[in-house]
C-alpha cells in the first residue's frame, strides 16, 4: 500500500510503508537523473551537395630524376579524383604548409583553417626502368591517418597504372566503396561516313589513354563486353559474312568464333559472372530468342522460347538471374528470369520501350536504354523495376556499362543527320557529371572491365 | 552479235563475277552488299542480269516503323522476284534484313532478321526452294539514306534480296 | 550513460502500475471543508466553468500574468501538479503532460484557495530533501538554488488546461485535505523541484489548440526565466528558431553523394558543446547508426562529424543562457528520404 510521500517525512513514527520510502525517493532521483541527462535532439535531413575539398601537394621525387614522374603521377591522380566529380583540390596557392618531405608531420589545423577534408601526400623513385611510389592518406578533421600508407612498385611504363591505383586508394577510404581508375574499357572505333563506317574493336584505359586495336577493320564488329577478369571480350563479328559470337584475347589479339548452326545469326553475348558461360541471342528462322553455352563443353541449351524477340541478356552479378529485353508485350520491354530459364517476370513499368538491360556490379540496380516520345534516355532501376530513374536524355543514347564498382555508366550517344557521329559518353549513378570521353575516333558501344589485378 | 558471242561473253561475266567474290562466301564481310555485291552485274537490258532484276523487278520491301509483315506493295515485288528466281535457276539470293537508326543496336540486328525472315518466307511459300535463300541481318549498320528524319528511316526499314549466282 | 533512462524507464513502470492499482489500495479521505477563497470573481469562475476547453485558452492565459518566481500562484500550480502525480490517481499521466489531464482542475482550485500557504512551505521540505539523500544533491549539483527551481516553466500548460480545470474542480476538490495539503505540498516541492526538468522537453511540442498562444507564453516565460537567470536549470527550452539555426548551420557543412552508398546510412550522434558553442570533438559519438553496409557506415559517421565540426568551428549560435540545454545535444542525420 502505497502512501503519500509527505506523510512519511512528515510522520516518521509511521512505519506502515517505510520501506517504500527509498522506492520513492529512487524514482524521483531517477525522474531528475532521466530529466538531465536527456539531450537536445535534432534531425537533419537535408544536406549540400558538393565535392569534398582535398589537397594533394605534389608527389615529391625522391632523386632529381624521379621529379618528372612525380608530377605526372600527381597530376593524373588529380584528375582521376576530379573526374569523378565527388572532389575538389583546394589549390597550392591556398595552403599554409607545406609538405616538404614524406614523413614530416602534418600540422591538421593549417589544413583546416582552409577547410580541406583529407589531404594526399607522396613520393615517388625512379630507379632505371623501375619505379616506385608511396602514399599517406590524412583525414584531417580527425587529426589522424585515413588507413594505412602504401607502397606501389611497379616498371616506368606503369606510371599510369600507378597512378590510378593510388587515386583508387584516396576514393574507397573516402567514399567507402571500390575505385574504378585501374580499369580499361573495350569499345567500337568508328571512322568514315555514316552508312558504310569502318568500325573496330579497340581497347583504352578508362580515361582514353593506351588505346589500341583488336580487329583490322575489315568487318563489321559489335558490342564488345569483357570477361570477368578482363583478359577476354565477347564481340558479335560480321567476319563470317553474318552476325557470329568471337572471343578475343586482349593481350594477343587473338579470337575464335563460337560454332553455330549454319544459316542462324547469334549476337548480344555476355559472360557469366563466373567465366564459364556465355549468354546470348540466337536468331532461326526469324525469331530470336536467349540461350546459354557452356565454354568447357561447347554444349548449349535455351533460354527462352517464344516468337517475339528475345535479347540482350544480361546477368546478375551472383549468377543467379538474367535481365533481357523482350517484345513479347507487344513493345520492348525488360524482363527477370532464372539463369536456368523458365518464366520471366517483366520490371520495366513506365512508358516507352525499354532495352540493353545491364545488371550493376553491385547487384542492386539495372541500367537501360529507354525511349519515349522521340527521345532516347539512359536509366537506372532497382531489380524490381522500381525507382527508375533516367540519367540522361538526347538523340541517341544507348548501351549503357557500368564501372567496376557501380558508380559510373558509360554509354554510346550519337548524333543525328548525315554528319552524325557516335562517342562515349560518361554519367555518375546519381546522373550528375555527364561528360564525353575522350578518343581519337568515333566511337560506340562501351563495355568497362573489372578492376585491374 | 552472234549469239555465240553473246554467250561467249556471258561466261566471260559469269566467271569474272565469279572471281571478283570471295569464293568462301558471297555474304558481304562490311555490309556493303546492298544489292551491289559485285561490279559485273550486266546489262540492264538484259532480263538475266543482275542490273534488270535490281531496276525492274525491285529488290527491295519496304517496312513501315516496327513492322516485318510484308504489305500488298511489298508482294507484288517479291513476286516479281519469284518470277525472276524461277527464270534464273542459277542464282540464290540473300536477303539481308535492315532497320533504322530509331532503336537499340541488338534490337535492330534481331528487326531485321525478322523483315529478311519475311521476304524469304513468301518467296519459299511462292515456290522458290528454302535451299536457294539465304538470309542476313545488318540491323542498323546500313543505312542507305543517311538524314535523320521519317522519309529516310522509310528508305531504310527494308528488306533487299541480293541474287548471285555462288554457291552457298 | 544512460542508467538514467533505465531507472527512470522502471520508475514510470512503477508509478503506472501504482496508477492502475493504487485506488485498491487508497485510503477514503474524509471530505475537504473548504471556505471560498476565490482569486478570479464569481463572474469569471461562471464565464470559464460555461466556455468549452478550448476557446477560452487565451482569455485565461491574460487572466494570468506573465510570471515571476515568486508569483504564488504558478508555484502553486507547479506544486498541485506535482502533488497530483504522487496521488496515483487516475488523472495522473506523467508521459503526456501535455494532455488536458484531469489532474488540472485540482491544480486550479489549489490555486484558488491554497496558494499562500503553500509558498510557506516551500524550501524548507527541499532543503532537508538534499540533506538526507547525498544522491539527490549530487544529482542536483547543478541546481544549486532548490527554490530557484520552482520556475513557472511547464506553466502554460496547466493555464491551458484552465477551463476544464474549472469544469472539474468540483468534483476534484475533495483530494486536498487542508491540513495534509500542506503536508502534500511541502513535500512535493521536493518532487516539484525534481520533476520538471523532464517537462520544459515537452513544452516545445506543439499540442495545444492554439500554438500562438504558447507561444506568447513560452516567450513571456522564457523572458521571465532569463530574467531571473537560473542557469542551473534544464528548463530553458530552445525557441524553435533557435534549434532552427542550429539545423541549418549543421546542414550547410553536411557533404551528400547520391550516388553514394552511405546514402542509405542514418545515424545519430552525440556531441557536447562548451559554453561558446564549440564542440568538443573527443565527445562525438555515434548514438545509433542503422542502414549500409559497414564501409558505408564508416564513411556516413565521417560526414557527420566533419559537418558537426566543420560548421561549428567557430562556435555555433546558440543562446549563452540556455546552455544547460544545449551542452548535450544528439543530431540525427537522416538522409534516406
Amino acid at each position: 500500500m502505497i502512501q503519500p510521500i509527505d506523510a512519511i517525512w512528515n510522520n516518521r513514527a509511521e512505519n506502515e510503508e517505510l520501506v517504500l520510502k527509498p522506492f520513492l525517493v529512487i524514482i524521483f532521483i531517477s525522474l531528475t537523473t532521466f530529466a538531465q541527462s536527456a539531450p537536445l535532439r535534432i534531425t537533419i535531413t537535408e544536406g549540400v551537395i558538393e565535392p569534398l575539398p582535398y589537397a594533394a601537394p605534389a608527389f615529391i621525387g625522391e632523386t632529381g630524376a624521379s621529379n618528372e614522374v612525380a608530377n605526372k603521377i600527381t597530376e593524373l591522380v588529380k584528375s582521376d579524383l576530379f573526374g569523378t566529380g565527388l572532389f575538389r583540390e583546394v589549390p597550392k596557392s591556398s595552403y599554409i604548409s607545406e609538405i616538404d618531405t614524406f614523413s614530416s608531420a602534418v600540422q591538421y589545423s593549417d589544413w583546416k583553417a582552409i577547410n580541406v577534408q583529407a589531404l594526399l601526400t607522396g613520393s615517388v623513385l625512379v630507379t632505371g626502368e623501375k619505379l616506385s611510389v608511396k602514399f599517406r592518406l590524412f583525414d584531417v578533421f580527425s587529426n589522424s591517418e585515413l588507413g594505412k600508407g602504401l607502397q606501389f612498385n611497379s616498371t616506368k611504363q606503369g606510371w599510369r597504372r600507378i597512378a590510378h591505383k593510388v587515386a583508387d586508394e584516396v576514393y574507397s577510404r573516402i567514399t567507402g566503396e571500390q575505385g574504378y581508375f585501374d580499369s580499361r574499357v573495350v569499345y567500337v572505333a568508328e571512322t568514315g561516313k555514316k552508312g558504310s563506317r569502318k568500325k573496330r574493336l579497340a581497347i583504352m584505359d578508362f580515361d582514353g589513354a593506351n588505346s589500341k586495336y583488336l580487329t583490322d577493320g575489315s568487318y563489321i564488329v559489335l558490342a564488345p563486353r569483357f570477361s570477368p577478369t578482363g583478359e577476354r571480350v565477347l564481340y558479335t563479328s560480321y567476319e563470317t559474312g553474318t552476325p557470329q559470337i568471337y572471343i578475343i584475347e586482349v593481350a594477343t589479339a587473338k579470337r575464335t568464333v563460337l560454332k553455330n548452326r549454319k544459316g542462324t545469326m547469334s549476337f548480344a553475348p555476355r559472360f557469366s559472372p563466373d567465366g564459364q558461360s556465355v549468354v546470348y541471342s540466337l536468331e532461326q528462322g526469324g525469331n530470336t530468342d536467349i540461350f546459354i553455352m557452356n565454354l568447357r563443353n561447347n554444349s548449349s541449351a535455351r533460354l527462352t522460347s517464344a516468337p517475339s524477340i528475345e535479347t540482350a541478356p544480361s546477368f546478375s552479378p551472383d549468377g543467379s538471374k538474367i535481365v533481357f529485353e523482350s517484345d513479347r508485350s507487344g513493345t520492348q520491354q525488360l524482363y527477370v528470369m532464372s539463369s536456368l530459364g523458365g518464366s520471366a517476370k517483366r520490371i520495366s513499368s513506365g512508358e516507352g520501350r525499354y532495352g540493353t538491360p545491364v545488371w550493376s556490379p553491385r547487384g542492386d540496380r539495372i541500367a537501360f536504354t529507354k525511349q519515349s516520345r522521340g527521345r532516347f534516355h539512359i536509366g537506372v532501376m532497382r531489380v524490381d523495376g522500381s525507382k527508375e530513374r533516367l540519367l540522361t536524355a538526347s538523340f541517341l543514347d544507348e548501351g549503357p556499362t557500368w564501372s567496376p564498382n557501380g558508380r559510373v555508366i558509360m554509354f554510346t550517344r550519337e548524333t543525328q543527320g548525315e554528319r552524325g557521329v557516335s562517342a562515349l559518353y560518361s554519367v555518375d549513378v546519381s546522373g550528375r557529371n555527364l561528360k564525353k570521353v575522350t578518343i581519337r575516333d568515333g566511337g560506340s558501344d562501351p563495355s568497362w572491365s573489372p578492376l585491374g589485378k | 552479235m552472234t549469239k555465240f558471242s553473246l554467250y561467249f561473253y556471258a561466261i566471260l561475266v559469269i566467271f569474272l563475277v565469279g572471281c571478283s567474290q570471295n569464293a568462301s562466301t558471297p555474304f558481304s564481310t562490311n555490309g556493303v552488299l546492298n544489292g551491289s555485291s559485285s561490279k559485273f552485274e550486266g546489262n540492264v537490258s538484259d532480263p538475266s542480269s543482275i542490273a534488270f532484276f535490281k531496276s525492274n523487278v525491285g529488290d527491295r520491301v519496304l517496312f513501315p516503323i516496327d513492322q516485318s509483315d510484308v504489305d500488298q506493295s511489298g508482294k507484288d515485288i517479291l513476286l516479281g522476284q519469284v518470277d525472276w528466281l524461277q527464270a534464273n535457276a542459277d542464282y540464290k539470293i540473300i536477303i539481308e534484313g535492315h532497320a533504322d537508326e530509331r532503336g537499340t543496336r541488338e534490337y535492330n540486328l534481331a528487326l531485321g532478321a525478322r523483315r529478311a525472315n519475311s521476304a524469304r518466307e513468301f518467296l519459299v511459300s511462292r515456290g522458290i526452294e528454302s535451299s536457294r535463300i539465304q538470309t542476313v541481318s545488318f540491323g542498323k549498320e546500313r543505312p542507305v539514306e543517311l538524314c535523320s528524319n521519317e522519309n529516310c528511316y522509310s528508305e531504310n526499314r527494308r528488306a533487299v534480296s541480293v541474287v548471285s549466282n555462288l554457291n552457298f | 550513460m544512460y542508467y538514467g533512462h533505465y531507472i527512470s524507464g522502471f520508475a514510470h513502470l512503477g508509478l503506472l502500475t501504482g496508477l492502475f492499482i493504487g485506488p485498491v489500495f487508497q485510503k477514503d479521505v474524509d471530505p475537504v471543508e473548504y471556505s471560498s477563497v476565490s482569486l478570479i470573481s464569481e463572474q469569471d469562475f461562471i464565464d470559464l466553468t460555461a466556455s468549452n476547453i478550448s476557446p477560452s485558452i487565451s482569455e485565461e492565459a491574460s487572466k494570468f500574468t506573465p510570471m515571476d518566481e515568486n508569483d504564488d500562484k504558478l508555484n502553486f500550480i507547479v506544486n498541485e501538479e506535482s502533488k497530483i502525480l504522487k496521488s496515483e490517481g487516475p488523472e495522473v499521466v506523467l508521459d503526456e503532460p501535455l494532455e488536458p489531464t484531469i489532474k488540472k482542475p485540482e491544480i486550479e482550485m489549489a490555486v484558488t484557495q491554497r496558494a499562500p500557504k503553500i509558498s510557506e512551505k516551500l524550501k524548507p521540505p527541499i532543503s532537508e530533501m538534499v540533506d538526507k539523500l547525498p544522491d539527490i544533491q549530487n544529482e542536483t549539483a547543478k541546481f544549486s538554488k532548490p527554490n530557484k527551481v520552482l520556475t513557472p516553466n511547464n506553466l502554460p500548460q496547466p493555464e491551458f488546461n484552465l477551463s476544464k480545470a474549472l469544469e472539474d474542480a468540483t468534483e476534484t476538490v475533495d483530494e486536498l485535505d487542508p491540513v495534509e495539503d500542506t503536508i502534500k505540498a511541502s513535500t512535493s516541492n521536493i518532487v516539484s523541484s525534481l520533476r520538471p526538468k523532464s517537462r520544459p522537453r515537452y513544452i516545445s511540442e506543439p499540442n495545444f489548440e492554439s500554438k500562438s498562444e504558447s507561444k506568447v507564453i513560452e516567450s513571456a516565460v522564457s523572458d521571465e526565466i532569463q530574467s531571473s537567470v537560473p542557469r542551473n536549470t534544464l528548463s530553458n527550452p530552445l525557441t524553435e528558431t533557435e534549434t532552427d539555426n542550429l539545423q541549418a548551420a549543421i546542414q550547410a557543412c553536411w557533404l551528400r553523394d547520391p550516388g553514394s552508398l552511405a546514402e542509405d546510412v542514418k545515424l545519430t550522434i552525440f556531441m557536447s558543446l562548451d559554453r561558446n558553442g564549440r564542440v568538443n570533438p573527443n565527445s562525438i559519438q555515434v548514438v545509433e547508426i542503422s542502414g549500409g553496409d559497414e564501409d558505408a557506415q564508416k564513411v556516413a559517421f565521417r560526414r557527420a562529424k566533419i559537418a558537426i565540426i566543420s560548421c561549428g568551428k567557430n562556435g555555433y549560435k546558440l543562446p549563452p543562457n540556455k546552455y544547460e540545454r544545449w551542452r548535450e545535444i544528439e543530431v540525427v542525420f537522416d538522409p534516406t528520404n
